[in-house]
């Protein structure tokens, strides 16, 4: 099949004709809402990709994305600011944390978004809204700042969240070998750990790759 | 973004955890990687709506609470959300990544009575995620959530369903196809 762009489109009005005719084979399935058929049958999925602060995340989800990565700002605010005060002076007793991400269409009905995780420590609580539903992560690793990625590591486990570590090879050589880094990160055997060129596509696509095949793999072994 | 050198990391994680707990009642707590306490819990809990004052009450405004994390039910609760005429947002649960598009009462440009609604319409013509949506209106997701559940309340645009079904873990199909799809790239 080619996935081009108009294809997109497509589908989105193919669903709206599907709404106004509805195919039996789709309305037997117990637990389906009301209205549930009328929806548009393009689903997304979310992989998040983490790291220490330069280690790459920004432009991994570059690499892949086919749009130019997007950032969107969360705010943080007091009890008393308003959603009104929030779009009239966003900078008003506010803080705002960027992040950004990228969209890959995989099928004619499949997105997949990349978000890159917000750096800095303070903000790792808003990680939870980030994670959930996710396929799994990808943790980039600059190997001369081994323990910047510490944090990450220990949220997506802590949330069970398949993780694939992405080793960065900054100075062109991996300047440590797998089970260095394996040894270094205290992480377990089977967690792939993977060298990513975040520059480079071909790698960047394995690396989600290894990652999803992990996440199957888990999903496997783990049912829900 | 500033540098954390690397030896206040632990400080900032230390102080932040009383927030992070209060927030988000999770057990997460950080440090090195070889003083990790078992994982506690795998999954996050909700934020309780009588949680949030007194985490705000210790904080300072710029670590205050964050809207973004909050599920729809708490902030419909604690927001004071007078942007959408003073009805509190319905309860859908609106992902980052969940998709909408315009439905067809939303492409009647009668029906579209604020500048926010034509402009979400005009952007999800094509199926746009939440978090595009805040992104190319420069809007701040916890505003573009409550925008676009007031939307989809009325009609106007429609949340597509979710990939995952009602848990919260893409299943195994679906990794299948997301898989197939990265290898065709
Ligand atoms: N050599 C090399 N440089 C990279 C790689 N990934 C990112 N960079 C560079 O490292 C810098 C920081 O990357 P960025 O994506 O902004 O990091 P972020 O803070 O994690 O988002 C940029 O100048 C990138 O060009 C990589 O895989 N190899
Ligand atoms: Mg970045």
């Amino acid at each position: 099949m080619d996935f081009v762009d108009s294809d997109r489109s497509r589908s989105y009005r193919g669903a709206s004709a599907a709404a106004v005719k509805p195919d039996p084979a789709r309305s037997s399935p117990p637990a389906v809402r009301p209205g549930e058929d009328s929806r548009p049958n393009v689903i997304s999925a979310k992989i998040v990709v983490g790291g220490g602060f330069g280690a790459g995340k920004t432009t991994f989800v570059g690499t892949v994305s086919e749009i130019a990565p997007l950032t969107t700002e969360a705010v943080l605010t007091d009890a008393s600011t308003s959603v009104d005060d929030l779009v009239a002076t966003p900078d008003k007793s506010t803080t705002t944390v960027a992040m950004d991400f990228g969209r890959l269409s995989l099928d004619a009905e499949l997105i997949l978004y990349l978000f890159g995780t917000p750096g800095q420590h303070r903000f790792w609580f808003m990680w939870d809204d980030l994670v959930r539903g996710a396929i799994g992560a990808v943790v980039l690793v600059d190997t001369r700042r081994l323990a910047d990625c510490f944090a990450a590591v220990d949220f997506f486990e802590d949330r069970g969240l398949p993780y694939v570590v992405g080793v960065n090879c900054f100075d062109g050589v991996l300047s440590h070998s797998v089970e260095d880094v394996r040894e270094a990160l205290a992480i377990g055997p089977a967690v792939p750990i993977v060298p990513c060129d975040a520059r480079e596509r071909e790698s960047t696509k394995s690396t989600l790759i290894a990652l999803v095949e992990h996440a199957m793999r888990k999903s496997v072994a783990t049912p829900a | 973004m500033t540098a954390v050198s690397k030896p206040s990391d632990d400080d900032h994680d230390e102080s932040f955890a009383g927030l992070v707990n209060g927030l988000s009642g999770g057990p997460w707590r950080s440090g090195g990687r070889r003083k990790r306490s078992a994982p506690s819990s795998a999954t996050p809990q909700p934020v309780a709506a009588d949680q949030l004052a007194p985490a705000q009450e210790q904080t300072s405004a710029a670590v205050g609470t964050f809207e973004w994390s909050q599920p729809a039910a708490a902030a419909s609760v604690v927001r004071p959300y007078t942007w959408t005429g003073g009805r509190t947002a319905p309860v859908i649960d609106l992902a980052v990544e969940t998709l909408v598009s315009t439905s067809e009462h939303g492409h009647d440009m009668a029906a579209l009575t604020s500048e926010e609604h034509r402009a979400v319409a005009e952007l999800c013509r094509g199926p746009r995620s939440v978090a595009e949506v805040a992104a190319l209106l420069s809007l701040p997701l916890g505003v573009v959530r409550v925008l676009l559940a007031d939307m989809a309340d009325i009609g106007l645009v429609v949340v597509h369903r979710s990939a995952n079904g009602s848990s919260n873990t893409p299943d195994i199909a679906l990794m299948e196809r997301v898989l197939s799809g990265l290898r065709r790239l």
